[in-house]
């Protein structure tokens, strides 16, 4: 046993240290750019990037004209057993569905009017997001045997999280019923929450007020 | 028949295979070139073991290896205090703490507020927590990890004993509760929530707008017109 560990020791097979090196080299290369808005502006002649590479792009991240980090996360939550396409179709005709009706309400609305129809759908889907977004949680702390449910603050990822999962589960809910499809469901939906209104906003006050009514437990928390 | 028979029974019966039995080379099981990643802890601490005695042999020098096994056979001796010294023990450095912070100018110009003071169970580190409240609190910090040992030297002159080490630590309990109750306060409820929780009418949450319609007795509104 001995000698194989040595004969392991001297060939090095096994590596426990980090990497030293990457096919990036920092000196010559720079994050690419995946914000849509930065990409149009123009490059400073004294830019760093007249002269250096750019990294690849993550493959999940191009094209990025197309791409939206709500409307990704959005797709990954409502993925169901692995069938993401599925997920994609979903949520991209209920983006579709919510610029028809944007579209039809902008037609019909007076000049004064117009300017506050909102008519890209992505932007609709953000506001409706973050009009979800709720401000805390319950968690469950045991102290001397028993489990209070204590309020917590809830950060950024995890309540935009929360609030997709909000309303996917309502969502899901209501095809399962048979209303109609999850794609229509959802763009009511998100375009009820950008609105402030419909079941997902309700969802988030009902979680505020169980928050609120066991308020008396927040000290528990440390 | 007989042949085959035994044939079965000698290759089926794990107890006739010998002592390694765990040996597969079917499956590959117990044999092989590289090491698991679950055994890679193993793998390190023979590796470090072996190099460390291989060095120590080739080049003579002493790893101390004797005098840390004469060591080990020894043993230290550790306290072991029960949940009475301790509370004890926890409340008796307390109090000569709190003086000499009281006492001290400096320390009283930082306004110090110590919530709670706990003594391990071994004796060796006092654990004094003080009260954070956001601001201000990093030079706190950095004057209390200057001045700690002056202090544990004045709690030793006072009391007559040895002190362990003073350890502060910031207790963050108010910072909490001031974070829950802005979110609290921001939250958003829907409708009126105060008819339908309890608890808010008890605790108090958003300040209450003095209500303008209140109902006025009908002599005073008479004298308000008069006047």
């Amino acid at each position: 046993m001995t000698t194989k560990l040595a004969r392991f020791a001297q060939k090095r097979w096994i590596s426990s240290t980090t990497s030293t090196s990457n096919m990036y080299d920092p000196r010559v290369f720079r994050d690419p750019v995946t914000n849509v808005q930065e990409l149009r502006k123009p490059l400073d002649s004294d830019d760093e990037r007249n002269f250096l590479f750019l990294k690849a792009m993550k493959s999940d991240a191009t094209p990025v004209f197309y791409r939206d980090h709500v409307i990704d996360k959005l797709i990954r939550v409502c993925t169901k057993d692995g069938e993401k396409e599925t997920s994609r179709k979903n949520v991209l005709s209920a983006l579709e569905i919510i610029k028809r009706r944007q579209y039809k309400a902008w037609a019909k609305a007076s000049e004064e009017e117009k300017k506050s129809i909102e008519l890209d759908p992505f932007l609709v889907a953000k506001k409706g997001i973050k009009n979800c977004h709720p401000l805390m949680k319950l968690q469950g702390v045991t102290r001397g045997g028993t489990t209070y449910q204590v309020p917590f603050p809830i950060e950024e990822p995890e309540a935009e999280f929360r609030a997709m999962k909000m309303m996917r589960d309502i969502c899901r809910v209501r095809s399962k019923h048979g209303e109609t499809h999850f794609k229509d469901i959802l763009a009511t939906e998100l375009l009820a929450a950008s609105q402030n209104e419909g079941s997902t906003i309700q969802a988030k006050q009902e979680l505020h007020k169980t928050c609120e009514a066991n308020r008396a437990y927040a000290h528990y928390r440390a | 028949m007989y042949r085959n028979g035994i044939r079965w029974i000698t290759t089926s019966t794990a107890a006739l295979k010998g002592p390694r039995n765990y040996v597969n080379r079917k499956t590959g099981r117990g044999c092989g070139n590289s090491v698991l990643s679950r055994f890679e802890w193993r793998y390190d601490k023979t590796l470090g073991k072996n190099f460390q005695k291989t060095m120590g042999m080739r080049y003579g020098i002493d790893m101390g290896l004797e005098d840390r096994l004469l060591l080990v056979s020894l043993g230290t001796k550790q306290r072991r205090l029960d949940d009475k010294k301790v509370v004890q023990l926890s409340r008796i450095l307390e109090e000569r703490i709190a003086e000499v912070v009281a006492t001290d100018e400096m320390l009283g110009r930082l306004q110090l507020q110590i919530t709670r003071v706990r003594v391990d169970r071994a004796f060796t580190q006092v654990s004094v927590y003080w009260m954070c409240r956001g601001d201000g609190d990093s030079e706190i910090v950095d004057f209390l990890e200057e001045s700690k040992h002056q202090i544990r030297r004045r709690v030793e002159e006072s009391i007559g004993i040895t002190c362990p080490e003073v350890k502060f630590i910031g207790d963050k309990a108010l910072l909490m509760e001031q974070e829950m109750d802005k979110l609290f306060r921001e939250a958003d409820y829907g409708m009126d929530y105060r008819l339908l929780s309890k608890s808010a009418r008890v605790l108090g949450n958003v300040k209450e707008e003095s209500p303008n319609n209140r109902n006025v007795p009908r002599w005073l509104t008479s004298i308000k017109k008069k006047v």
